[in-house]
């Protein structure tokens, strides 16, 4: 949390058109040990975000003048500041798969407050995890596009779930080096969601059939016994790895 | 006759030709030949009639015995014989001419002819001076000719003509053969074009007939292949007026790939309707040497589309074969822009639809968000003295939000543009909390989990949904106790191959009438007078989202009164990985 307020409680800028909703949520967020700011509109939360920079926005999906979609656009062409999107929609819509490239997250209308207090302090755990918003090649055969929410495997595009890039991305803020179990389920599931390690387990699994060329014999995506895991490169005898260009030199364009 | 002859093979007639050519001047020959024997022999027997006549004249009255015909014959020089007036022979020169027989019947006052193996013998009535006849002379000599008299004229004439006809055909045959080859090789060639060996070619040999058959057969070939490109060409340019990628972008292709297929200089496409842009209705006929624009209506379902307007270059020529090509383009161009702009339509109607649906929820979500949210933390701030009327208050707000979730998901189904999210989890306390979340309290719900060791796969907001339809389908229509219990099982209840959680909800209500199970899954069904008043949706919605999960939802076997649903789950064993 790196960019915290002098006072230590995380900025949280929400923005709905409903004033209830937008009053009740200040509220409790308050309550619950937040910087609160509000905004009614699009047109406001920019001016909002010129005075002060929180440390992750709430927007609500349909506003008049300036839809969430379109504030979320604008504030990750500033700077790649989490987002969570409040939405009477859910997956499988047209507005939704654009939103998962812009959103860290998102919380279906109606929702139980613990539910979008859950997701707040799952994001806000991702603070830390620095990874380039660009492709992260790890091999001749495995390139990461987390932001695209896909992997290309042997030339090929696979989708990764909102979990499974939720869990890649620890995993590549810490390329290489161990990752425990017990971060990894913070990061990958939210406290509502009564995650034990073995959804970890099987997820895992998962993930090493999509991303391994052999899922048995996983080059990336290691085991280390009672650990944890970690991510690595594939050896690379060429030496031809790609570095991804520009990676953390730019700090606005750097960090989930 | 020459219906006949044009029915033989080629090569027949070919050889007949050459035979009759050939035996024309053979046949004239002979014909000269035979006339000229004819009038020889005409002058020959003339002559022997003449001496045979003297002879007589001669020899009347005197003894006719073979003295008197070696006389006679030494002084004339031709073989004599003489007969008594009775027919026989008295005498002959010599044997091997003269036949020593009279003809019969005896040449009466006159004389008699006969030819007989290649001698002619005059035969003369000798008479005496009284008048009386006395005998007989025969004159004989060789037949007059230009052969030997041993050899026949129309014999040989035969044999010539045979051996002549047969070498003709012998020779004939082989020439026709010969002369037909180039034919055959031509035909085979055809053939071969016709079978689309297109880049086959003749070769050109001499500057004779067949050389010109064999270049004007090239040229033709060139001129398939020339119009099979361009056929592809055409076929190409159709490929790329991609419908599904919206109006812009037929009408975009279209003009390059026209040009492209067709040389055109220039392609413009105009569309039929008022905005249209007015054009000019005198179009100036093609002026060889100058570039030439003219339009090509477009039509679809008879409808005008618009117009196409091409230019083609001085130098392009323009045959019917490429105005063929053209119209098949223009077709294809008409089907593509009418298509484009259906879909154009369509994808609007759809977009207006989800738009509305968005809406409609999103108008109907954000209020029931902030009623049970504040009716929820009244509820918790009033904890001290529980009141039944908040907990009413957010589980009925719950309740609508649900079935205006349910009326967006029958559209997503409806439209297929459900795309559920695979993730892990197990459903036991997700539906532990879909109970809590209906408010019926803990009394008549019992919740028994066997599938410990294994994961679901699926969408936990979906399942989610589908916990919650099939536990307040069992609470409107059936009974408490609600018992609800997730198994893992393999093979069980006729499951697919693979590994499935299943989640049976029985409650202890009438059960479902045998007749009405097919009507249950249908969409605004509900059964008998249950009044509790849902939308009729939610078991139908229920087995949309399990099927688009990979699951199935169906009524199971019930042991006793009441009625079970169940649903089917890919199921994740549980491994360290």
């Amino acid at each position: 949390m790196s960019a915290s307020s002098a006072t230590g409680r995380p900025r949280i800028l929400l923005v709905d058109d409903d004033p209830h909703l937008l009053v009740f949520l200040a509220d409790r967020l308050r309550d619950d040990g937040f910087a609160v700011t509000t905004a009614r509109n699009g047109g406001e939360a920019l001016r909002r975000l010129d005075e002060e920079w929180p440390d992750l926005l709430i927007i609500d999906l349909l506003m008049p003048e300036m839809d969430g979609l379109t504030l979320a656009g604008r504030v990750k062409e500033r700077a790649d500041l989490p987002i969570i999107v409040l939405s009477a929609i859910d997956t499988g819509d047209s507005k939704a798969d654009a939103l998962e490239r812009v959103a860290e997250d998102y919380i279906t209308k109606p929702f139980h407050y613990p539910e979008l207090r859950a997701r707040v302090t799952r994001v806000l755990r991702r603070l830390g995890d620095r990874v380039p918003r660009q492709a992260l090649v790890l091999g001749p055969h495995l390139t990461l596009v987390l932001h695209r929410r896909e992997a290309i495997v042997d030339g090929r595009a696979v989708g990764l779930t909102p979990t499974e890039v939720r869990l890649l991305y620890a995993l590549a803020a810490n390329l290489g080096t161990v990752v425990s179990s017990e971060t990894l389920l913070t990061r990958g599931w939210s406290d509502t969601e009564l995650a034990n390690p073995s959804y970890l387990w099987v997820t895992i699994r998962r993930l090493r059939s999509k991303i391994e060329v052999q899922a048995e014999r996983p080059v990336h995506l290691l085991t280390v016994r009672g650990v944890g895991y970690r991510l690595v490169p594939a050896p690379d005898p060429a030496g031809t790895l790609a570095r991804p260009a520009g990676g953390g030199s730019d700090p606005t364009a750097a960090g989930h | 006759m020459r219906s006949a002859l044009a029915r033989l093979p080629y090569r027949t007639r070919l050889t007949l030709a050459m035979v009759g050519a050939a035996l024309v001047p053979l046949l004239a020959l002979a014909l000269a030949l035979g006339a000229l024997t004819a009038a020889m022999r005409g002058e020959a027997d003339q002559r022997l009639t003449g001496a045979a006549k003297a002879v007589a004249a001669q020899l009347s009255d005197a003894t006719l015995d073979a003295a008197t015909a070696a006389r006679v014959a030494a002084q004339i020089g031709l073989t004599v014989a003489v007969y008594d007036s009775e027919g026989a022979l008295r005498g002959r020169s010599d044997t091997t001419l003269a036949s020593g027989v009279l003809p019969d019947p005896p040449p009466a006052a006159a004389h008699a002819l006969v030819h007989r193996g290649g001698v002619t013998s005059v035969f003369a009535t000798v008479t005496g001076t009284d008048g009386v006849r006395e005998g007989y002379v025969e004159l004989a000599a060789l037949q007059a000719g230009p052969l030997s008299a041993d050899l026949d004229v129309g014999t040989l004439l035969a044999l010539v003509l045979g051996f002549g006809i047969a070498l003709a055909l012998l020779i004939g045959w082989v020439l026709a053969r010969v002369m037909v080859r180039p034919l055959g090789s031509l035909s085979a060639a055809v053939s071969r074009l016709e079978a689309g060996h297109l880049d086959e070619r003749l070769p050109v040999e001499g500057e004779d007939e067949l050389a010109a058959v064999a270049a004007s057969h090239n040229r033709l070939a060139d001129a398939l292949a020339a119009r099979n490109r361009s056929l592809g060409l055409v076929l190409g340019a159709i490929a790329e007026l991609a419908p599904n990628r919206g109006l812009d972008a037929v009408l975009s292709a279209a003009p390059a790939a026209a040009a492209k297929a067709f040389g055109f200089t220039a392609v413009s496409v105009s569309l039929a309707g008022p905005e249209s842009a007015p054009r000019p209705t005198v179009v100036e006929d093609h002026v060889p040497g100058e570039p030439w624009a003219f339009p090509t209506l477009l039509r679809a379902a008879g409808e005008p589309v618009g117009t196409l307007w091409t230019t083609i270059p001085p130098t392009r020529e323009w045959a019917q074969a490429d105005q063929d090509l053209l119209e098949l383009f223009a077709i294809e161009l008409a089907a593509g822009i009418r298509n484009a702009q259906l879909f154009g339509e369509v994808e609007r109607l759809s977009e207006t639809k989800s738009e509305f649906l968005r809406g409609v929820s999103h108008n109907l979500q954000t209020p029931l968000t902030t009623i049970r949210a504040i009716a929820g933390q009244l509820a918790e701030q009033a904890a001290a003295r529980p009141d039944r009327r908040l907990a009413i208050i957010v589980e009925q707000s719950e309740r609508l939000s649900r079935l205006v979730d349910q009326l967006l998901t029958v559209s997503r189904l409806e439209a297929g543009t459900l795309r559920p999210k695979i993730e892990v989890f197990a459903p036991a306390p997700l539906v532990a909390r879909a109970w809590e979340s209906l408010g019926h309290g803990d009394d008549g719900f019992a919740l028994r989990d066997e599938a410990s060791g294994w994961l679901a796969a699926a969408d936990r907001d979906r399942v989610d949904q589908v916990v919650w339809a099939l536990l307040d389908n069992a609470m409107k229509y059936g009974h408490p106790p609600i018992a609800v219990t997730v198994r893992a099982g393999a093979g069980m209840d006729d499951l697919p191959t693979g590994d499935w959680l299943v989640v049976t909800v029985r409650d202890h209500g009438q059960g479902i009438p045998e007749d009405d199970r097919s009507r249950v899954f249908e969409r605004f069904s509900r059964l008998g007078d249950g009044g509790a008043g849902g939308t009729g949706l939610g078991l139908s919605v229920a087995r949309g989202l399990v099927e688009a999960m990979g699951g199935r939802l169906w009524i199971a076997p019930t042991d006793g009164p009441g009625a079970t649903l169940a649903f089917s789950l890919p199921a994740e064993r549980i491994e360290e990985a």
